[in-house]
C-alpha cells in the first residue's frame, strides 16, 4: 500500500509539462516584450536624434543667408558705419546691436531655438551667437504641488 | 495484468508529453530567438547613435575623422562612414556633415547636419 503511494501516476507528467510550458512561454513572451520596448526606445532616440540635426540644419542655413547678407552690405557701406546700420535696418528690420531669432521644430515637443547679434561695422566679426538652446515646447503649463518637485 | 496496462498507459503518456515538448520547445526557442534578434538590433542602434553623434560633433568643432572607421562594442564590428563636404560662400563655409553607422552589413544610424563657419571681416 505504501509502496503504491510513493509512485506517479498518470497524469502528473502531463500537469508538469503544463506547468513548465506555461512559465516558459510567459518568459518568452515577457522577454520579447521587453526587447520590443528596448527597439521603440532605440527608433525614438534616433529619430529625435535626426530631428535636432534637422533642426541645427535648418540654422546653418539661415545663419549662411544671413551672414551673406551682412558681407554684402559691409561690402556696400564701404566703410561708413552710419550708412551700414541703415542698410541694416532697411534689410533685416532690426537696428545694429539687436538680436534676430531663429526658431525650427525638432521633434514632437522640442524646438531649437538660436539668437544672434548683428554687430556694428567696426567689429571684425559681423554677428554675435547668443544662444543656440533646445526648448520643450508642450503645451502645458506645469503648476507647483501638482505631485512634480522642482529640482533646479 | 492490471498493473501492466497502467505502465503501459504511463509510458505512452510519456511518450505522448515528451513529443508535445519537442514541439513547443522549438516554437519557444524561435520566440526567444526573435526576442533576443531584437535586443541585438535595439543594442546596435543606439550604439550607432552614439557613435554618429561623437563622429558628428567631432567633424562639427573641427577635428579630424577618419573617412571610415572601425569600433568593436559588445563583440561586434561598427564601420563609421563620415564625410565633410566644404561649400564656400564669400563670408564663410559651410560644411556638409553626414555619418553612416553599419554593423553587420546592416546600417544601423545616419546622421547629417550642415554647419556654417563664418570669416573674418577686414573691417
Amino acid at each position: 500500500m505504501s509502496e503504491r503511494r510513493g509512485r506517479i501516476g498518470p497524469g502528473a507528467s502531463t500537469v508538469l509539462m503544463i506547468i513548465v510550458m506555461l512559465l516558459m512561454t510567459m518568459l518568452g513572451v515577457l522577454s520579447l516584450l521587453s526587447a520590443r520596448g528596448d527597439m521603440s526606445l532605440s527608433a525614438r532616440a534616433l529619430e529625435a536624434s535626426i530631428d535636432y540635426y534637422n533642426a541645427q540644419t535648418g540654422f546653418g542655413l539661415w545663419i549662411t543667408n544671413v551672414d551673406t547678407q551682412l558681407y554684402e552690405l559691409r561690402a556696400l557701406a564701404g566703410g561708413d558705419a552710419q550708412a551700414y546700420a541703415e542698410a541694416v535696418r532697411e534689410r533685416f528690420s532690426i537696428t545694429i546691436g539687436e538680436a534676430m531669432e531663429f526658431s525650427a521644430a525638432a521633434g514632437a515637443g522640442r524646438a531649437l531655438r538660436c539668437g544672434v547679434e548683428i554687430l556694428p561695422l567696426a567689429e571684425t566679426d559681423r554677428f554675435r551667437l547668443l544662444y543656440n538652446r533646445l526648448e520643450a515646447v508642450s503645451g502645458e503649463e506645469l503648476e507647483e504641488d501638482e505631485g512634480w518637485n522642482l529640482i533646479s | 495484468m492490471r498493473e501492466n496496462t497502467r505502465t503501459r498507459a504511463v509510458l505512452i503518456e510519456l511518450i505522448v508529453v515528451a513529443l508535445f515538448l519537442a514541439l513547443s520547445s522549438a516554437t519557444l526557442l524561435r520566440l526567444f530567438a526573435a526576442a533576443n534578434n531584437l535586443s541585438r538590433r535595439s543594442e546596435a542602434t543606439t550604439y550607432g547613435i552614439f557613435a554618429a553623434q561623437d563622429a558628428l560633433e567631432r567633424m562639427i568643432a573641427g577635428e579630424e575623422v577618419a573617412a571610415l572607421e572601425e569600433r568593436v562594442s559588445a563583440g561586434r564590428i561598427y564601420e563609421i562612414a563620415a564625410e565633410a563636404i566644404p561649400e564656400k560662400y564669400p563670408a564663410g563655409t559651410l560644411l556638409r556633415c553626414a555619418v553612416h553607422v553599419r554593423c553587420e552589413g546592416a546600417e544601423v544610424a545616419a546622421l547629417e547636419v550642415q554647419r556654417y563657419r563664418p570669416e573674418r571681416s577686414a573691417q
